[in-house]
């Protein structure tokens, strides 16, 4: 149930946002609703639902979007990973921590992109990115993350998807 | 072995796993497989759907939201409409406007001088990222789209399909970072040829071949023939040129004419041996 409900939340985020968030967009850049999702299933849920969000945003975007199958997911189970590793050991549960959380996703994403595209042969201007798309989307992810996860966040709990700890298989 | 040891270990051959698989896939451009085939077109639905109610809504809300950018565009406008009335009331006998007119109604009719057909498409979701610039369109190989057909809207050239499921086609832009098309001055004298590319910074930029080449900003440049792209397809209008004395080639930034953000309906070029085929 609630990985049905997991992957039902990643789909639902996915059609939005190759559909009605493409009309929300600053400077240019728009919010990534997967990365968020999975930092507030990572943050909240025990980790195997955070990995598992992680797979099925990333299977997703590899899909429909992606230059390499497998890209997206790699990028994704690598926040979600490191989000349920970190979480217990370095930041008690309070508003800051889907701040933080969205921002270490978002550099970690870009971080990821680059070093795959650099061994793929491309080149970029790396101030542009990011000052063209770093910066405008942390800021977007944040408020994305901070709303979604007052919201969002409660209702999980509400449904059952408790935050066991580090590490914890629930 | 502790749990700990065993989920590391499960990691660290997800991670190898989706690296093989990056490596094996990258580039893509091949054929759409029968899971792709079947998620594609069933997504395509409700994306479509998604799709138009955004646009709907995008369409009555977005000129309030961009009220303050509307009227400064609208002042800009109005300026450029009072050159572009002198411009042509002073190029009215000239015969090189004759020509300029000619030269665009070849444009315009290009296609079917070239051996080409439009099928027009819609355009069902678009990239979530901000890194890449592709789309989905809502007709694939049952309708003649193949890989590698420039697709084009009413402004000039938006790219070329990637990948074609059945229904459905993934599209490349001309602005995203594995794009590049040869291209050629749109100028009577001057046919230099050289190479543009998309990249993370916006725009898209590129060098002449020729270093003594006549290049000013403000000059249109259109598809050379070179490669994939059809000969003749407006790209975009050079913004800038940089002229570096250690290389022999002269760079430049080029303005494309096609605003990405918003397509919803692009043309995919079938040369007619295919449409006729149908």
């Amino acid at each position: 149930m609630k990985y049905g409900i997991t992957a039902f939340t990643m789909f639902a985020g996915f059609i939005l946002q190759t559909t009605l968030l493409q009309h929300i967009r600053a400077f240019g850049v728009m919010s990534n609703l997967a990365l968020v999702l999975i930092v507030v299933f990572s943050v909240r849920c025990i980790m195997p639902v955070g990995i598992f969000s992680a797979v099925v945003g990333g299977v997703l975007q590899d899909f429909f979007f992606s230059p390499a199958f497998g890209m997206y997911t790699l990028i994704y189970l690598t926040v979600a990973f490191s989000i349920s590793a970190i979480k217990g050991s370095f930041l008690k549960e309070s508003g800051a921590t889907p701040v933080v959380m969205v921002a270490f996703a978002t550099i970690c994403q870009y971080f990821m992109m680059i070093v795959i595209y650099y061994f793929a042969g491309m080149r970029f201007n790396l101030l542009a990115i990011f000052l063209r798309m770093i910066l405008p989307e942390l800021f977007l992810n944040i408020i994305f993350c901070w709303i979604l996860y007052k919201i969002f966040g409660r209702v999980l709990g509400k449904m059952g998807f408790v935050n066991i700890g580090r590490w914890s298989n629930g | 072995m502790n749990e700990f040891k065993k989920k590391k270990i499960m990691a660290g051959i997800a991670i190898l796993l989706l690296l093989f698989l990056i490596i094996a896939t990258f580039g893509g451009g091949g054929e759409i497989s029968p899971i792709e085939n079947f998620a594609g077109k069933n997504v395509a639905l409700i994306q479509r759907g998604f799709t138009v109610g955004a646009d709907f809504f995008g369409n009555i809300f977005n000129p309030v939201a961009n009220i303050w950018r509307l009227d400064k565009i609208n002042k800009e406008l109005e300026i450029e409409n009072q050159e572009l009335r002198r411009k042509l009331i002073a190029a009215t006998l000239s015969q090189k406007e004759k020509e300029d007119l000619s030269q665009m109604k070849k444009a315009l009719n290009y296609a079917q001088s070239k051996g080409y057909d439009f099928l027009t498409c819609d355009v069902v979701s678009k990239d979530p990222g901000t890194w890449f610039n592709m789309f989905i369109i809502n007709k694939g190989t049952n309708d003649g789209v193949y890989q590698e057909q420039a697709v084009i809207n009413g402004d000039g050239l938006i790219g070329i399909v990637y990948e074609a499921g059945k229904d459905w086609a993934k599209v490349v832009s001309i602005i995203d970072n594995k794009s590049s098309v040869s291209f050629k001055l749109l100028d009577e004298k001057d046919f230099s040829i050289g190479i543009v590319e998309g990249g993370a910074e916006r725009g898209l930029s590129g060098y002449l071949f020729n270093p003594k080449a006549e290049v000013h900003a403000g000059q249109e440049i259109i598809t050379s023939g070179i490669g994939i792209y059809p000969e003749g397809l407006l790209i975009g209008t050079i913004s800038d040129v940089i002229i570096e004395k250690n290389e022999l080639l002269k760079r430049i930034k080029v303005e494309e004419v096609v605003d990405f953000k918003t397509i919803n309906r692009v043309m995919v070029l079938l040369p007619l041996k295919e449409v006729e085929a149908q």
